[in-house]
């Protein structure tokens, strides 16, 4: 099934025109990235593509729906069940443990508690946190606290995997694990991840990279050949 | 997240800072335990008392003979009033006769209108006389003394006392009309006064009945069981060495030479508590409206279900008082738990945020935060019922008895009987949850409102 979404926009919802007219589309298994310094506006576009917020014009067509359209609480379903966050700074809840984070996002959706919780180990096996996972967020390093929360953005099988600077906050070796693992999970489990970075270098790790300046787009390369 | 989840989630926040739960919880448990103080002793108070009316006198009316002023002030009637409007008073006035007549003894109950209202009524009613009289002592075989009271009194009187007869008979109604000297003593005479082994029935006593030596003689008609409770309500203390004697009170009203067959200004009545209470006094009423429109005077008809009545609504002022005290506090409760509750979602800003881009809605961020400030105010609310019942009980405990000294001076047949009032538990944890919920609200909303994107920002 050809998953395809689109995007077109202009402009933002502030004071500010942070965005110019963006268009993109990102299609189903793929490996993309956005780079650009601070201030390019990179975080503004991030926010849309994962329907953290609306563009003032425009479309987003996503998943066959337009979504810019779409109501807060509509919004908060497509973010649930279609989307994945991973933050720079993990952004775990650190009054529960790693367990109950990878949980959370199938709380909301309502899964059962059976269900919840095969799943839940199923993905801290995949990202190997299993041995950690009654430990609070202050108990695990940054390395291991990432982890926790790429298993938690793949808690519902979103459509997309949003990733916004996954190793800003990490030394190179864990960073280096970090995205290795996005690469077993573009490899082995044909998920589509979109990289948000200021890092040329870790955008030429991904399939295609789009160069973001000033609210615009300034260039877009496709790489040949694999890693 | 399940509420149930929510739940647990806001009891570990509580645990988790039991010093701050607890000073945001303090204007709610004050509030709460007074309110079940306060009405753990009114509904213990109501039913010991209630109780005890009903052992020692739920199914009696009295009636006290009383002037036209008295009447009217004890009745609440405002044609005794003296601020009336000019003319119209005056006019009134002068066509009514002036209530300057005052009772005399010829006005007092005599033992005839009793008849003609058992005659009208019968079996309704009972009159129940049982007053003390005088004192007096006699020498035994031995030449000892014996003391006794004199107790004048109806068959109802000493039914009403509920006296243990042993052998023999009660005091009759007959005694009472043919002024007859019989006499109803008490084992604890019999053993003083007779030699062993004497059956005191048909005996004759002689008893001095004033210090000139003049005697009065008396048969003895029936032996009843002395005990302390029986002395004590009759004569209002034990520990005497006397011991009280029945006559009929007619009798002694002959004996100390007043000529008439008066029974007094007051009188006990007891009722059939088969009948209904408002029927059988209204029909006393009208009885003795009748005997009394050609006598001076007016009859004026109480019972222990007034009294209690009365308790009842002086209970009822203090409650409300105290709950409406209690309310205010309620209220400051709920704004400190308002206050806290903002703390609280602006200490949660971020997570808030991580929150809704998991995809977790508005309303379930609300109801979060609800069932947070609701949870605090139901165990604020527990505690403060745990708290007002223990008080409640305790000064029970302390203050029962001292009541039952004061007003059934000490009988030991009364026990205060603590019991809390359900109904005020169940309200107070129904307005716990309603103060969570609506001192909860703005906090909550105000949380399910936060731009996410801000929300992850913040530090």
């Amino acid at each position: 099934m050809n998953n395809i979404i689109k995007k077109f926009y202009i402009g933002k919802p502030n004071e500010l025109q942070i965005l110019n007219g963006i268009s993109l589309d990102v299609s189903k298994g793929e490996f993309v990235s956005i780079v650009g310094q601070s201030g390019s506006g990179k975080s503004t576009l991030m926010n849309i593509i994962g329907a953290l917020d609306r563009p003032t014009e425009g479309e987003y067509i996503f998943d066959g729906a337009d979504i810019s359209k779409f109501s807060d609480v509509e919004l908060s379903h497509v973010r649930n069940k279609k989307i994945g966050f991973v933050f720079q700074n993990f952004h775990l809840i650190s009054r529960v443990n790693a367990f109950k984070n990878v949980e959370m996002p199938m709380m909301y959706a309502h899964l059962k508690p059976k269900e919840r919780q095969n799943r839940v180990n199923e993905l801290l096996d995949l990202v190997e946190m299993s041995e950690r996972k009654n430990h609070k967020p202050n108990e695990l390093s940054g390395g291991q606290k990432q982890r926790v929360a790429i298993a938690r953005a793949l808690a519902n099988d979103p459509e997309i995997i949003l990733a916004d600077e996954p190793t800003g906050a990490l030394d190179t070796k864990t960073g280096r694990l970090v995205m290795d693992l996005f690469h077993k999970l573009h490899k082995e489990q044909g998920k589509t991840i979109v990289l948000i970075t200021h890092s040329p270098e870790l955008a030429y790790e991904t399939d295609r990279i789009i160069t973001i300046s000033d609210g615009n787009i300034v260039n877009e390369e496709v790489k040949n050949g694999n890693i | 997240m399940g509420i149930f989840e929510t739940i647990k989630l806001a009891l570990s926040a509580i645990v988790g800072n039991k010093m701050r739960s607890f000073l945001t919880m303090l204007g709610i448990i004050i509030g709460i335990s007074s309110v079940i103080t306060i009405t753990t002793i009114g509904k213990s108070i109501r039913a010991t008392i209630s109780t005890a009316f009903n052992e020692l006198g739920g199914s009696e009316f009295y009636l006290y003979l009383m002037d036209e002023d008295e009447y009217s002030y004890y009745n609440g009637e405002e044609s005794a009033d003296e601020e009336g409007e000019g003319e119209q008073t005056e006019e009134y006035e002068e066509e009514e006769e002036p209530a300057e007549e005052y009772i005399t003894e010829d006005d007092y109950f005599t033992l005839d209108m009793f008849e003609r209202l058992d005659k009208e009524y019968p079996g309704h009613y009972k009159l129940a006389v049982a007053e003390t009289v005088g004192s007096s002592k006699l020498k035994n075989f031995d030449g000892k003394d014996v003391g006794v009271d004199f107790v004048g009194a109806t068959r109802g009187g000493m039914e009403s006392y509920k006296i243990k007869m042993l052998s023999g008979r009660m005091i009759s109604d007959r005694d009472s009309k043919e002024k007859k000297h019989t006499i109803v003593v008490s084992d604890k005479f019999v053993s003083e006064y007779f030699r062993a082994d004497t059956d005191a029935l048909g005996e004759n006593i002689e008893i001095p009945i004033d210090l000139t030596g003049n005697t009065e003689e008396f048969t003895i008609v029936g032996v009843y069981k002395y005990t302390l409770e029986t002395v004590k309500s009759l004569m209002g203390e034990a520990g005497r060495k006397t011991t009280p004697v029945f006559i009929p009170y007619i009798t002694w009203n002959n004996i100390i030479g007043n000529p008439n067959d008066n029974i007094g200004v007051s009188v006990k009545v007891e009722w059939n508590s088969e009948e209904n209470y408002e029927q059988e006094k209204a029909n006393l009423k009208e009885f003795f409206d009748r005997e009394y429109e050609e006598r001076t005077g007016s009859v004026y008809i109480g019972s222990a279900t007034e009294e209690l009545g009365m308790i009842d609504k002086v209970l009822n002022i203090i409650t409300l008082a105290i709950s409406a005290i209690a309310a205010i506090s309620l209220i400051v409760g709920g704004v400190g738990v308002m206050n806290i509750m903002l703390v609280s979602v602006t200490e949660r800003t971020k997570e808030i945020g991580i929150e809704k881009a998991l995809g977790a809605p508005n309303s379930i961020i609300r109801r979060q935060f609800v069932i947070e400030a609701v949870t605090i105010c139901l165990v604020g609310g527990i505690i403060g019922i745990a708290a007002g019942v223990f008080n409640g009980v305790l000064i029970g405990k302390v203050g029962g008895p001292t009541l039952i000294n004061v007003l059934f001076d000490g009988s030991d047949m009364i026990k205060f009987t603590i019991t809390p009032s359900i109904t005020a538990i169940i309200i107070s944890t129904v307005f716990s949850v309603l103060v969570g919920v609506f001192f909860g609200f703005y906090p909550a909303n105000k949380a399910a409102k936060l731009d996410p994107i801000d929300s992850l920002r913040y530090e």
